[in-house]
């Protein structure tokens, strides 16, 4: 174990205690996504904070309104930091390259786009307040 | 020239946070002037409560009009630091420089200014899907962030 691995494991497991004991839908601390004050739409990340929050409560429906992506991003970085902790050699396993990256993009684009049209069943994906 | 390898995204995390502090004490003692003449420009306005429609229309749009200032300066403040400072002789800026990291292109070359303002312009696509463009360069397989994508460039250990 040398700091980097100990100092990550703190910063992992004091956010997750972070998220599970606050709740960012009843007082609010960081400031508001400031693509949504902008514009009025959603952007890909808006509700994640709400989601992660439900998801560590174990409420997955909850978790689904607020941010879909929620359900891809922990496992990824779950992933990512057990890997990062085991200092394996194998770390090319979620390692893309140009043309997968523009996928990945457009695909984040679709998710956005389609959020931000509010009707049924797309509107599902509006964060709850 | 000497080799140069790819640099980790926790570096270029602890550098990014150290530049951020920088700029946010420029931009504080920046703010504090001029908010300073802004408000003193104000003073000879009457209450709230006494002003005529147009006069508080005029007032908010005054204050409309200082706010998107504010964020213009903020942004081209931003941009000027990273821009000078990666494509001057260090490759670096002061966080990067604490880190130990250089910019470069994708063949280790200095960027020009050029080179560097379509870097640090592209942080604006990385910033508004909520950051998302930054967190790539944990993912991509030359550890490139959306914004060294765009302008073909890398970070680097020294």
């Amino acid at each position: 174990m040398n700091l980097n691995k100990i100092l990550l494991a703190v910063l992992a497991l004091s956010i997750t205690a972070f998220y599970f004991f606050w709740n960012p839908a009843e007082i609010s601390l960081f400031p508001s996504c400031p693509f949504k004050t902008l514009t009025g739409f959603y952007c890909p990340g808006c509700g994640g904070q709400r989601a992660f929050h439900a998801i560590l409560h174990g409420d997955f429906e909850e978790a689904f309104h607020n941010n879909l992506l929620i359900f891809l991003v922990i496992p990824i970085a779950f992933y990512k930091i057990i890997l990062e902790l085991n200092g394996s050699t194998s770390k090319d396993v979620l390692i893309l390259n140009y043309n997968q990256i523009w996928i990945f993009l457009s695909l984040l684009f679709l998710f956005t786009l389609l959020r931000n049209i509010p009707l049924y069943p797309l509107n599902q994906l509006i964060p709850l307040k | 020239m000497q080799t140069l390898q790819l640099a980790d995204g926790g570096k270029r995390v602890v550098a990014f946070i150290i530049d951020a502090i920088v700029l946010y004490i420029a931009q504080m003692i920046l703010f504090a002037i001029l908010g300073t003449v802004g408000f003193a420009s104000l003073s000879a306005q009457p209450d709230m409560g006494d002003m005529s429609d147009g006069q508080t229309a005029a007032l908010m749009a005054y204050l409309t009009g200082a706010g998107l200032t504010m964020i213009l300066i903020t942004m081209a403040l931003q941009v000027a630091y990273f821009t000078i400072l990666e494509s001057s002789e260090s490759q670096a800026t002061l966080g990067k420089r604490a880190m130990n990291l250089i910019v470069a292109d994708e063949n280790g070359n200095r960027l020009n200014t050029q080179q560097a303002f379509i870097r640090n312009i592209s942080r604006l696509a990385s910033s508004i899907i909520c950051y998302i463009g930054y967190f790539m360069a944990f993912f991509t397989d030359k550890k490139q962030a959306l914004h060294d994508m765009i302008a073909k460039t890398n970070v680097y250990t020294k």
